[in-house]
């Protein structure tokens, strides 16, 4: 094992970060409990670095100072009595804006729906609220998450922090470019087709898309299992300690896991030994679309994870189908349900994507609906299949580095099309927990994430394979170019 | 008289006695004692996940450890808060407020403690004067230079008059040559103004150019207690020897023959009284230890081994020259003079100074002599 190697000048920044904005969970709480910091402060500073920077990545979408100053005063004041309510009393988190917070507008990048505070939070933004978290701002989303990047009818196109003319991805690509700018250590992020893991990859970060019913949602979404929420940071322990307050129960999800999700002992340094780990440069997929470079650093994970212990063969799932074929039928579908969730007058408001993706929804046959709903069942009982033999199965999250801030898709492309974008969204449709991690550069500068699937119930060895990649490649403490 | 009564006995500023601390069974921290006395700076050195955070964090108050005792000034801080431990935490990154000015940033836990304002002018003005940054109170972090930011964390630290700073790798993610400056300045001021520190690090380089004592930590558990010397000539074993250290030490099977020799990568060394001592009547087989600086180049016809340039490895003005001799590969620093006439195949001789190296058990790895 090298793992001295972490003491080779990672940073790219030219001059100290002397800043409290990249501090990560443990250490902003250590610094509360001793006195030394304060929550106040903490939000204070990354309001005004928000002011400063969002302006040239647009990732914001509402920012409410009075708002987060009180949860930081009240926090203050619980620290000060030495009654911190968690872990993440006091740690600044955004929210996507496809979660409702209370008191807060969720506009799900929409112009159909107003700018009028909610009234209640959804479960995990509540749990958050019970752990003392400081809800910071929300970000920005394509219309209702429809996108590969992030532009909406509403606020916009939010660019890469890496490189502006380039997309961050999407759809959580306003909780990336925030996270990559050291707005807050976690963000809340959501995934129904890889809207975690495709940001997180194209930013340099870690994001984890946890297995269907892991973290409670109210009211069920009807694009289950495929969409789910989850935590976005620039580090595995703060993801981890993220999604050990997000996965408390909700008594009314009627499908949330029974099981407490409990954050891996041994995550500060994981030996892999007890797994055996899947690469598979294509995760049994079709890809019309690929990049050599990226190939190349994808593959690099796999002397990582061994160097850890772990056994690690080259194997991918055999797929009844094509995962695309009933994947499509559930896009088109979703939009239509999307148009249908619309009040009819409000309707040309769309985002033209959704308009245009669900008339071809509203022709998908029943019979055509019943059969990709069978081909996802044997999609699921095939990776079930898979993962009797392995206990990781690791591969690309996305075809290729990110591309024009300009554009939708990559060239060559339709919108309407996901046939270039495979890696991501068979794990929406067997609901397993799959996250995206930080494993290189191309010679270009722009940030390249390799994928880690495990089996239902999987969190804890994917944190803990991301953990032992990030401590021997700590992308991490890297920084974009554009903060000097 | 007992003349012992009127010696002072120097309480340490930090003892660790037996601390032990599992995360749901998983060992972080298993027995680990040591001392850092007053005005010290002593540095934790080990790879990450080696328990180096979790040590900083115990002491802080952060962590409860399963076993064991923290005297901080001879007291046992059991069960005390850590806002009432009189200790400093510096962070990664220095970490400031950028919207604060100098002033400011220093006040600022003395406004979360509450202290009233007259307090708090007299306490930062003292602390910036004896930091010498009086000048640059009025001024935010980004018009600072990287050396006056690292005063002003300092400052911040200081102001609550801690008897001990802990310091978590706090220069790890600056660049390089910024971290060598800030790095020498920290040392200036901790002797300077006779602070104790006790600093992490992954970084053996940074340990060895700063510590007076380096905590060799692997797996929880102390490796070695050493000046940093000591620590890299007579490391405790090979993976301690490997660790500290770039290039990294030489490593290479050699036999000892009474009377003989030092049988090593095809050739044989005059065998020194101290690896002579490890062998009776017999030969014993040894790992040696060569640090890449001991080893010289020589003509290839004179030397006692001699060998076939495999590789060359730029380190800037020099670089790390890899000889196959024998069995052996060698890695050597090589400079420019060296270099014109060196390229992979050339035939080459190695001077090897047979007093530095060290001998290691081959299979459990301890250093024998």
């Amino acid at each position: 094992m090298n793992i001295s190697s972490t003491t080779e000048p990672v940073s790219q920044t030219g001059h100290p970060g002397a800043d409290v904005c990249w501090l990560s969970i443990d250490q902003l709480t250590a610094g509360y409990r001793t006195g030394a910091l304060s929550p106040i402060e903490v939000a204070r500073a990354l309001i005004a670095r928000i002011r400063m920077l969002d302006p040239v990545v647009n990732a914001i979408v509402h920012l409410d100072e009075a708002y987060t100053l009180a949860m930081a005063e009240a926090s203050l004041a619980r620290w000060r009595e030495g009654r911190p309510l968690s872990a993440m009393d006091g740690v600044p988190v955004t929210i996507k804006d496809l979660s409702a917070v209370a008191g807060m507008p969720k506009r799900r990048g929409s112009l159909a729906f107003g700018s009028e505070p909610v009234g209640e939070d959804t479960p995990c933004v509540a749990r958050m609220r019970e752990a003392g978290a400081v809800f910071l701002a929300k970000t920005a989303t394509p219309e209702a998450g429809c996108k590969v990047v992030t532009r909406s009818p509403v606020h916009g196109v939010t660019a890469n922090p890496y490189d502006l003319t380039r997309t961050p991805g999407g759809s959580s690509g306003g909780a990336a470019a925030a996270l990559a700018l050291g707005f807050g250590p976690v963000a809340l992020g959501s995934d129904g087709a890889g809207s975690i893991r495709i940001p997180a990859a194209y930013t340099n970060l870690f994001g984890l898309k946890p297995g269907f019913g892991r973290v409670p949602a109210f009211p069920p979404d009807i694009d289950m299992p495929h969409s789910v929420v989850g935590p976005m940071a620039r580090t595995v322990r703060d993801a981890a300690i993220m999604l050990a307050v997000i996965s408390q129960p909700e008594p009314r999800d009627p499908y949330m896991w029974p099981v407490p999700f409990t954050p891996p002992a041994d995550l500060a340094m994981p030996d892999l030994s007890d797994l055996r780990i899947a690469f598979s440069a294509r995760l049994g997929c079709t890809a019309p679309l690929v990049d050599a470079e990226s190939d190349a650093l994808v593959a690099q994970a796999t002397p990582l994870l061994a160097d850890a212990g772990a056994v690690v063969e080259e194997a991918a799932p055999a797929w009844p189908v094509d995962p695309f074929l009933p994947f499509r039928v559930f896009w088109e579908t979703a939009c239509l349900a999307c148009v249908e969730g619309t009040p009819a007058e409000k309707r040309r408001l769309l985002d033209p994507l959704i308009l245009q993706v669900g008339a071809t929804g509203a022709r998908v046959s029943l019979t055509a609906y019943m059969r990709a709903m069978e081909q996802r069942m044997a999609i699921a009982a095939a990776s079930k299949a898979f993962f009797t033999r392995y206990d990781l199965l690791v591969g690309p999250v996305m075809p290729v580095p990110p591309y024009s801030v300009l554009r939708d898709v990559p060239e060559g492309y339709a919108n309407e099309d996901w046939s270039w974008c495979p890696y991501t969204y068979p794990w929406n449709m067997t609901g397993q927990p799959a996250a995206s991690v930080p494993i290189g550069f191309t010679e270009a500068g722009l940030p390249v994430g390799v994928q880690i699937i495990g089996p239902m119930g999987g969190e804890a060895d994917v944190l803990r394979a991301a953990r032992a990649i990030e401590l021997r490649r700590p992308l991490h403490l890297r920084r974009p170019p554009l903060l000097g | 008289m007992n003349a012992l009564m009127h010696a002072t006995i120097e309480v340490p500023t930090l003892a660790m006695e037996h601390l032990t601390k599992s995360f749901r069974h998983q060992p972080a921290l298993d027995d680990v004692s040591f001392m850092v006395p007053k005005g010290a700076l002593t540095v934790v050195l080990g790879a990450a996940g080696a328990g180096k955070t979790t040590l900083l964090r115990s002491i802080a108050g952060l962590e409860q450890p399963d076993r064991g005792r923290i005297l901080l000034g001879g007291r046992d801080v059991a069960g005390r808060e850590p806002k009432d431990r009189n200790l400093a935490m510096i962070f990664d990154n220095l970490a400031l407020y950028p919207d604060k000015t100098g002033f400011d940033n220093i006040a600022s836990p003395l406004r979360i403690r509450g202290d009233s304002r007259a307090e708090i002018e007299t306490a930062v003005k003292e602390v910036a004067a004896r930091l010498r940054i009086s000048h640059i109170l009025a001024r935010k972090p980004k018009t600072m230079s990287g050396g006056e930011r690292q005063r002003v964390a300092l400052g911040r630290a200081l102001v609550r008059t801690p008897s001990l700073f802990l310091l978590d790798e706090p220069l790890s993610s600056l660049d390089a040559m910024l971290r060598i400056e800030l790095r020498a300045e920290l040392r200036r001021l901790q002797r300077e103004l006779g602070y104790t520190f006790l600093m992490a690090t992954p970084d053996f380089a940074e340990a060895m150019a700063i510590a007076d004592t380096v905590i060799l930590l692997r797996a929880g558990r102390i490796v070695q207690i050493a000046d940093p010397q000591t620590l890299y000539d007579a490391p405790v074993d090979r993976d301690a020897a490997r660790f500290v250290g770039a290039p990294e030490i030489n490593l290479v099977p050699a036999r000892i023959e009474p009377g003989h020799g030092l049988h090593i990568a095809g050739g044989v060394l005059p065998l020194p009284d101290r690896l002579a001592a490890l062998a009776g009547s017999g030969p014993v087989a040894v790992e040696a230890g060569i640090r890449p600086e001991a080893i010289g180049l020589a003509p290839a016809d004179a030397a006692p081994i001699s060998g076939t340039v495999s590789d060359i490895e730029p380190l800037g003005a020099q670089a790390a020259v890899t000889v196959t001799a024998g069995e052996a590969e060698l890695r050597l620093v090589a400079g420019a003079a060296d270099l014109a006439s060196l390229a992979p195949g050339t035939k080459v001789g190695l001077s090897i100074a047979a007093e530095r190296i060290t001998a290691f058990d081959p299979r459990s790895g301890t250093r024998l002599a």
